[in-house]
């Protein structure tokens, strides 16, 4: 018993280091000086603590930074709140083929996207929002529609029928029912979707290469691919920018992991 | 119509209409021109028939190539992904100490941008001063110029991505795990199943449904995996890493081969309805029972 105990920590602690090595890397490069990079080893922790790394990051990211917000924000509200209608309706209003429509959104979340993505910049560009904000923030907000409805298709079937009904008695009509009573106990259900959309629209790639050509609304994660290619074996800037694009993600997965977890599983164990 | 299907509508049909434009009606506009002849700058909507996908299958050497890359990252990372994963759940679910704090690292990457993750390995794969080759070094090994090398590069692009998702795997696996009552191992053990046995006999058969769900995501993942080769060797060296969805960006975008952009498209959107389709209508079935 005790040996295997010890076996089963020892692989634990292996995987930690698989799984965490790699960041050591990307944290103790880009603090190092360039010249240090090429001078010592880089398993070395850094001599003298160096952010001109940073510096060069911010300054070619800075831009991309602002951009991803602008769009991930609005796109995460909007896709959240279209989520959160769609599950509201799928499982407390009872509707003749309610399961086809949820079949019907849910087959979006296997959506391999090329299949879609030479008509969405043609769309793009017919309705006049090619290099638009707009494209992205609607882009972002349409593919996110069936994972969040799934959700809060989850969340609000565990909410009892008995709350709709004495709503009903109430006097309340369908929408006072959704925004008096769903809406306030859907804060669990919020949150998980909120940081589920964020973190996946924040890092997706894809979309922003194909509808951000232009700077002004490049993501920050395209932008960083940019830097890969003008910046070549530049570790410390390219290490540093890698940190400044994951920064926002990281942070909220160490503070709500827990939500993170939910809506991976939302998305995966229920289907 | 009465209010009641009114109503409900409103709340459900601003979601159908915009999945339906930018999931369906993209999708056919996409199978539409797979049929034409527009491989060229300015739209060709002439019927093309077949002629697009045969040229792929008949004499389109990186397309091939794309495949045989593609069926052979395909089975060492889904395997790798589930196996790491199944068995890291399994010691999380042995009652250990800071679970939380090794459940949180595994899953980390998953909270990060391929682009950075790639974009890290890179560095840790770079042939003159990278970790791993010092590494190599280190231990006397002769190094490896991993993404330079048409054998270590889908290799290196293997474990990365591995790295990436193995913590959704052991997630999926976990839930699973925690979902078996206790009475049943306990009965099991009873009856004198113990170790491989037990695992073999009871553990496995009842978390089935999360390696089936683990199994499509991966596949689904690999069919369609794009970032990281895009950021790591954009497909080479020599086509060594190409996979058909980076293909199918530089013919449509690059190169302006918009009808065999569109093909390249729909067989990768095929092959992901081959695993994703029976997996919705199963899923679909037991969520019906539920309810």
């Amino acid at each position: 018993m005790k040996i295997s105990r010890v076996v089963t920590y020892l692989i634990l602690i292996l995987a930690t280091i698989f799984f965490l090595f790699p960041l050591y890397f990307l944290v103790v490069t880009s603090l190092k000086s360039l010249s240090e990079i090429y001078s010592t080893s880089s398993w070395s922790l850094p001599t003298h603590i160096d952010f001109s790394g940073f510096v060069v990051a911010w300054q070619g990211l800075k831009q991309g930074f602002i951009n991803s917000f602008e769009f991930t924000i609005p796109a995460v509200i909007f896709s959240v709140f279209l989520g959160s209608l769609g599950g509201f309706a799928l499982t407390k209003i009872k509707f003749k083929g309610s399961n086809s429509v949820f079949l019907f959104l849910l087959f979006g979340m296997f959506l391999p996207y090329q299949v879609v993505l030479i008509p969405l910049v043609k769309f793009m560009a017919s309705i006049h929002l090619y290099g638009n904000i707009w494209s992205l923030i609607v882009t972002h907000t349409a593919y996110g529609i069936p994972i969040t409805t799934l959700i809060f298709r989850n969340f609000y079937s565990s909410v009892p029928m008995s709350l709709i009904e004495a709503g009903k008695v109430d006097g309340a009509n369908i929408w006072q029912i959704y925004t008096k009573i769903m809406i306030p106990i859907s804060v669990p259900g919020i949150v998980v979707a909120v940081i589920w959309q964020f973190t996946n629209i924040w890092n997706n790639f894809l979309f922003g290469l194909t509808l951000g050509s232009m700077p002004t609304i490049r993501p920050v994660t395209v932008m960083l691919n940019n830097l890969k290619g003008s910046m070549i074996s530049q570790w410390n800037t390219l290490m540093a920018g890698a940190l400044l694009t994951a920064l926002p993600t990281i942070i909220v997965y160490l503070i709500m992991g827990k939500y993170f977890v939910k809506g991976l599983l939302g998305g995966a164990v229920k289907g | 119509m009465n209010k009641k299907s009114l109503s409900t509508l409103g709340f459900i049909l601003p979601s159908i209409v915009i999945v339906g434009i930018f999931v369906y009606a993209f999708i056919a506009w996409t199978v539409g021109v797979s049929f034409t002849n527009w491989n060229t700058l300015l739209p060709d909507w002439s019927f093309a028939g077949f002629h697009n996908y045969m040229s792929l299958f008949s004499n389109n050497l990186r397309f091939r190539m794309d495949l045989i890359n593609n069926f052979t990252f395909l089975p060492f990372f889904v395997l790798g992904t589930m196996v790491l994963g199944f068995f890291l759940a399994t010691l999380l679910n042995t009652g250990v100490k800071f679970e939380s704090f090794f459940r949180t690292v595994f899953l980390l990457p998953m909270s990060i941008s391929l682009v950075v993750s790639g974009t890290i390995w890179v560095w840790l794969y770079d042939p003159t001063n990278g970790a791993i080759d010092m590494l190599l070094k280190a231990i006397k090994l002769p190094t490896i110029n991993w993404l330079g090398s048409t054998s270590f590069a889908l290799p290196a692009i293997i474990i990365a991505t591995i790295w990436q998702y193995t913590g959704f795997t052991t997630s999926i696996y976990l839930a699973g795990l925690r979902g078996i009552p206790q009475e049943i191992i306990e009965a099991a053990k009873l009856d004198g199943a113990h170790g491989f046995r037990l695992y073999w006999n009871i553990i496995i058969p009842m978390v089935q449904s999360s390696t089936v769900t683990a199994f499509v995501l991966m596949v689904q993942l690999s069919l369609q995996m794009f970032d990281i080769i895009w950021v790591m060797t954009s497909g080479g060296p020599a086509f060594a890493t190409d996979m058909p969805a980076v293909y199918m960006f530089i013919a449509s975008f690059k190169q302006n081969f918009v009808a065999q952009g569109a093909a390249i498209a729909v067989i990768i959107f095929l092959l992901t309805l081959a695993v994703v389709v029976p997996y919705l209508f199963t899923a679909g079935k037991i969520t019906e029972e539920e309810l």
